[in-house]
């Protein structure tokens, strides 16, 4: 559990992934519960598309992105410890750092029909300047449940949930605090911490100093970006996330053991009213 | 041109597809201001008033709309 591993790499044992999986399966039906449509999303996005939501402007310290090798630079025989760029062909594949970007590319076009909800689990990838344990890893599950739809049916979900999260994490007896986060990228001050200070966009819920799920606002912005459309208007979306290893890194530590810790979660789920 | 007609202007100078805006309508969650360019409507706003806006006095809700913004920067109370 305290394994110190730098490569951000960490296989979860049997008794883990029951855990992940009971967790998972809780708040899946959170979603599925308020209507949304459970689905999977394609494991990459086209770089193009990431680009348009700027997700190169705004995190490019976390991107990571696939190549293709160049077979006309392949050394046969070679056992190679990593590519070199010249021996790779352009990367016009990245790795999804939120499982969200894929359920708004899918909705591109799209008039809906009406306020829309979405659940989905993703494996999410991140660069990061330190890995460790369960905390903090290169790639990881993220469950989101992600409202599309009309400004006050986005801001009730982001209520709605909000309150679901705290009364979970409380009867699982995690000591947490509420807060506002700003993105690190934008935190190194200038404009755009100006309006992020005056008007949050992702309050956090943390346990033992780690982030385990948040909310976010987007306002219009992948409505616009994506072309999604309701009575005419583009969308407001907003999303709730959970980063399912930092919960069990946390739940492990409060419980003991990961049977205990499953345990915990079965008891809780039917506790917990929506 | 009265400042709201000015500011009303500079932001539709920034979005194509706006032709009018609404008095009441929410410039923040519309993304009409976003963070990019709250700094330079604050910029527009100190020029077209004469007065400084005090950064750590800023009420968000004085900005939502061009109404709020012509109550809180451009009546003669808020002189």
């Amino acid at each position: 559990m305290s394994t110190v591993d730098r490569s951000g790499l960490q296989a979860l044992s049997a008794e883990a992934t029951t855990l992940l999986r009971t967790l998972d399966s809780v708040l899946e039906s959170w979603g599925t519960d308020a209507g949304a449509a459970s689905m999977i999303m394609p494991p990459l996005l086209p770089v193009e598309s990431l680009a348009r939501l700027d997700f190169y402007e705004n995190f490019p310290h976390q991107a990571l992105v696939v190549s293709p090798l160049d077979l006309a630079k392949r050394e046969p025989g070679a056992r190679p410890a990593h590519f070199d760029p010249d021996a790779l062909l352009p990367a016009s594949l990245g790795l999804p750092s939120a499982a969200c970007f894929a359920v708004y590319l899918y909705h591109e076009g799209r008039a809906l029909p009406g306020n829309t909800t979405v659940t989905v689990l993703g494996r999410c990838f991140r660069r990061e300047e330190g890995y460790q344990d369960l905390r903090r890893l290169i790639g990881f599950h993220m469950r989101e449940i992600v409202a599309m739809g009309t400004r006050e049916f986005v801001q009730q979900h982001l209520d709605r949930f909000g309150a679901r999260i705290a009364d979970f994490i409380t009867a699982l007896d995690l000591p947490f605090r509420k807060e506002a986060a700003t993105d690190p990228f934008y935190d190194r001050g200038g404009q755009r911490a100006l309006l992020q200070r005056l008007s949050p966009v992702k309050h956090e819920f943390v346990v033992d100093d780690l982030a385990i799920a948040s909310l976010n606002v987007h306002r219009n912005f992948f409505g616009e970006r994506c072309d999604i459309s309701l009575a005419g208007e583009p969308i407001f979306t907003s999303c709730v996330a959970f980063g399912l290893e930092r919960w069990l890194s946390v739940l492990h530590k409060r419980y003991g053991s990961w049977p205990a810790a499953t345990e915990a979660v079965r008891n809780t789920r039917g506790e917990v009213a929506a | 041109m009265n400042p709201i007609e000015e500011i009303a202007g500079w932001i539709i100078s920034r979005h194509p597809r706006v032709e009018h805006i609404d008095p009441d309508h929410d410039l923040i969650d519309n993304r009409l201001i976003d963070s990019m360019s709250f700094v330079e409507c604050i910029m527009l706003i100190e020029r077209l008033s004469g007065r400084q806006v005090d950064l750590d006095q800023l009420d968000l809700d004085s900005f939502r709309t061009l109404r709020s913004i012509q109550r809180s920067f451009f009546t003669e109370r808020a002189a």
